[in-house]
């Protein structure tokens, strides 16, 4: 062997002390359930009792087999809603407020943390806090919609215009609303995060550059849409696939406020969801169903968050 | 040295005589923490080995228990779930068959909740039933001097008479899905003819099709204006609180209800009433067993432990158990002393019907309950008519149910 080798090696086990702890707990806690549901998700089942391996069987039925196949699609269906809809109510928002408070002159604390509040809330806490304010019949938002219903139908008519304007809705009880709903709450609730990213990444943005675009001419529009958003890439970037991986695995707060049945009429069904029922549910077969769901889920996010990463670095902008 | 003799000494008849105590006391697990002490009381009475109670997180029980009948450390007798919800420990032969003296004291319907669907033995001892029937507040059916309905018709003219009062007729959620099987066994369980259809759609002589269970649907939807107004918003609790601040006159539910409704207003006057049915006037409650005692496979001395869950069985338990929890017990004989229980029961013995869609149609996925829940919303959001829901429900239970002809 030789020596450098050798030294390698007592260097590992050296600082054995230091990542072996992680090691462990990452194995054990991580590492070990994730490969126990893939092991699962190979096997049929009956209740608690493993039968033989049957290989991507659970799979193919999960795919091609009702209810599974038809509560898949839905669920994945509303998921993308929920991604896209966060990504427009959340991010574009958090994004438009920090380039609003980078350019704060003055009170740009109090405002960051004024926004950063909700963060501190958890997920059930949130959900039961906007059930009660969208409760449709003692939440305080209606009663406010309902005088401004009053309020707009009496100025309109006083112009001459007769229409009865409605801005009431029972939110959360109908299937064309509630996915929304959640969605703006979500956003609500989350907002800071990416607003602390985007001010972190302009900050980084050298104001040697800001200072030149300005000195040529350049307009504030000007000098975000060429010189601060291409550079905000790398913090687009990352909250792209973070608001990717949290979105697909929603469940807490769809599960306060729709339940796990995602109602009403399962219009609020995601994944996370759809996984609690079958992996929780009443079937004989949920431990096979339910494991091969959670694989095919973590493989999916897995595969576009990579895949979304290595696509963004490759388009990295620089000035130099 | 002699001290380190005699700390010697000691340690073995430590151990000995804690695994003397072992062998003599049986282990006994439930999920009612909040049950602890009456429990402990109850247990008192029982003549044989002493019994340790341990009570357990409610969503936690379940698997606690599974992994621990897998690895044989389960307790000696374990609290269970019913139907479709006990089944994996029966199946996974976890659970000692029962022959034991206790069985002649329930009705042969009771002890469907833990029989084996594979060889018909029976696992368990149910301990408690809900019965699902109509709530209402006496003082607001006095004030507008109302009397308790017994045709449908006049179940309607109820509800209008409440609803010109400007009270909420009938206090429902529409939100909280797993509620919405249970009206509909309040209000249809009589419309689709109770066990005559039951017994029909077991053996496949009639499907969810049918013009009577249709109209039992049908019968839903005709009550919803008598429900709060955007029904498929109102959550569970939101129902509960119209009811109890009486904002609301009716609520349709199951007998855990009484308990917490007197709790929180004890000024409340409460009644409960069979709906009479749509079509048929016939007033019949539905019911299931909540749950069961059963003798495990892990029991060192399954003896012991099937004499214990015998006396579990018997009406001395029974009588004790609706005294001191204020639950309805199946044994024949056990009359509950709380007032309203009484009423309860008495409605229970007039007419009942097993609630369908629970007790036989949770054994796969999706069950009856979740299918009926989501197209209920739909009926009410007039997503789906009445016999769209049915012919649903029956597409879907024929996934996974074959009928037994």
């Amino acid at each position: 062997m030789q020596p450098s080798k050798r030294r390698k090696r007592s260097l590992f086990w050296r600082y054995a002390p230091f990542w072996l702890p992680a090691f462990v707990l990452y194995s054990v806690f991580i590492v070990y359930p994730l490969a126990t549901a893939v092991g699962y998700s190979v096997f049929a089942w009956d209740g608690l009792q493993r039968g033989q391996f049957v290989g991507l069987d659970n799979f193919v039925r999960l795919f091609t087999q009702d209810p599974w196949r038809s509560n898949l699609w839905r669920a994945f269906r509303h998921n993308i809603m929920f991604f896209v809809g966060t990504m427009l109510a959340q991010n574009t928002v958090a994004l438009f407020f920090a380039v609003i408070l980078y350019n704060l002159k003055r009170g740009r604390q109090f405002w960051q943390n004024l926004f950063f509040m909700p963060y501190l809330l958890s997920t059930v806490l949130v959900g039961i806090l906007w059930n009660l304010i969208l409760n449709p019949l003692f939440g305080p938002l209606n009663k406010v919609l309902k005088g401004l219903e009053t309020s707009l139908t009496t100025l309109l008519s006083s112009v001459g215009i007769n229409l009865t304007v409605k801005l009431a809705y029972p939110w959360l009880g109908l299937p064309e609303t509630a996915l929304g709903t959640i969605v703006v709450v979500n956003a609500w609730a989350w907002l800071s995060f990416p607003m602390m990213i985007f001010l972190a990444n302009l900050g980084s943005i050298p104001k040697t550059y800001l200072e030149a675009a300005t000195l040529d001419g350049a307009s504030g529009w000007q000098v975000f849409r060429h010189i601060q958003f291409p550079l905000l890439r790398p913090a687009l970037t990352i909250v792209t696939v973070l608001t990717f991986i949290g979105n697909f695995n929603a469940f807490e707060l769809i599960f306060v406020m729709a339940g796990s049945d995602g109602s009403p009429a399962g219009s609020t069904d995601v994944l996370g969801t759809f996984f609690y029922r079958t992996a929780f549910g009443t079937g004989p077969e949920r431990i096979a169903i339910g494991s091969a769901l959670a694989v095919l889920m973590f493989g999916f996010i897995a595969l576009v968050s990579f895949v979304v990463l290595r696509l963004f670095r490759q388009e990295q902008v620089v000035y130099d | 040295m002699r001290i380190r003799v005699n700390i010697a000494r000691f340690a073995l008849v430590l151990v000995m005589f804690t695994s003397w105590v072992g062998a003599q006391t049986l282990d006994m697990w439930s999920w009612r923490t909040e049950d602890v002490d009456a429990y402990e009381q109850i247990l008192q009475s029982y003549e044989g080995l002493d019994v340790a109670f341990e009570a357990f997180l409610n969503t936690e029980y379940n698997t606690l228990v599974s992994t621990s009948l897998q690895a044989s450390e389960a307790a000696d007798v374990v609290q269970t779930r019913s139907y479709g919800g006990v089944m994996d420990w029966i199946d996974g032969g976890y659970l000692l068959p029962l022959e034991v003296d206790a069985l002649a004291n329930y009705d042969s319907m009771a002890l469907d909740a833990v029989r084996s669907r594979e060889n018909g033995q029976v696992y368990g001892v149910p301990f408690a039933i809900q019965v699902l029937q109509m709530y209402y507040n006496k003082a607001i059916f006095a004030e507008l001097g109302l009397d308790v309905p017994t045709t449908w018709d006049e179940f309607l003219a109820v509800n209008q008479a409440v609803a010109d009062a400007g009270y909420i007729p009938m206090a429902l959620t529409g939100k909280d899905s797993w509620m919405l099987p249970i009206f509909h066994s309040v209000v249809g369980a009589g419309t689709y003819g109770g066990n005559a259809f039951v017994e029909g759609v077991l053996s496949g002589d009639t499907s969810f099709e049918d013009e009577a269970f249709v109209e039992s649907l049908q019968a839903v939807k005709d009550l919803q204006p008598f429900l709060p107004p955007d029904v498929t918003a109102v959550s569970y609790t939101d129902s509960q609180n119209l009811f109890i601040n009486e904002l609301a006159a009716m609520f349709p539910g199951g007998s855990w209800e009484g308990a917490f409704f007197a709790d929180q207003n004890p000024d409340l006057d409460l009644g409960v009433f069979a709906i009479p049915s749509k079509g048929t006037d016939e007033q019949l409650v539905s019911w299931f067993v909540d749950g069961a005692w059963a003798a495990t496979t892990s029991a060192e001395d399954s003896e012991a432990a099937l004499e214990f869950v015998n006396w579990l069985g018997s009406p001395e338990f029974g009588q004790q158990f609706t005294d001191e929890l204020a639950q309805i017990s199946p044994i024949k004989g056990v009359v509950p002393t709380d007032p309203l229980l009484n009423d309860i029961v008495t409605l229970w013995n007039d007419a009942s019907t097993p609630y369908m869609l629970l007790v036989h149609f949770r054994f796969g996925d999706p069950s009856g309950t979740t299918v009926i829940g989501e197209n209920i919303q739909k009926l009410f959001l007039d997503d789906m008519t009445a016999s769209e829901a049915a012919s649903d429900l029956q597409a879907q239970m024929a996934t996974w149910f074959t009928p037994s002809q």
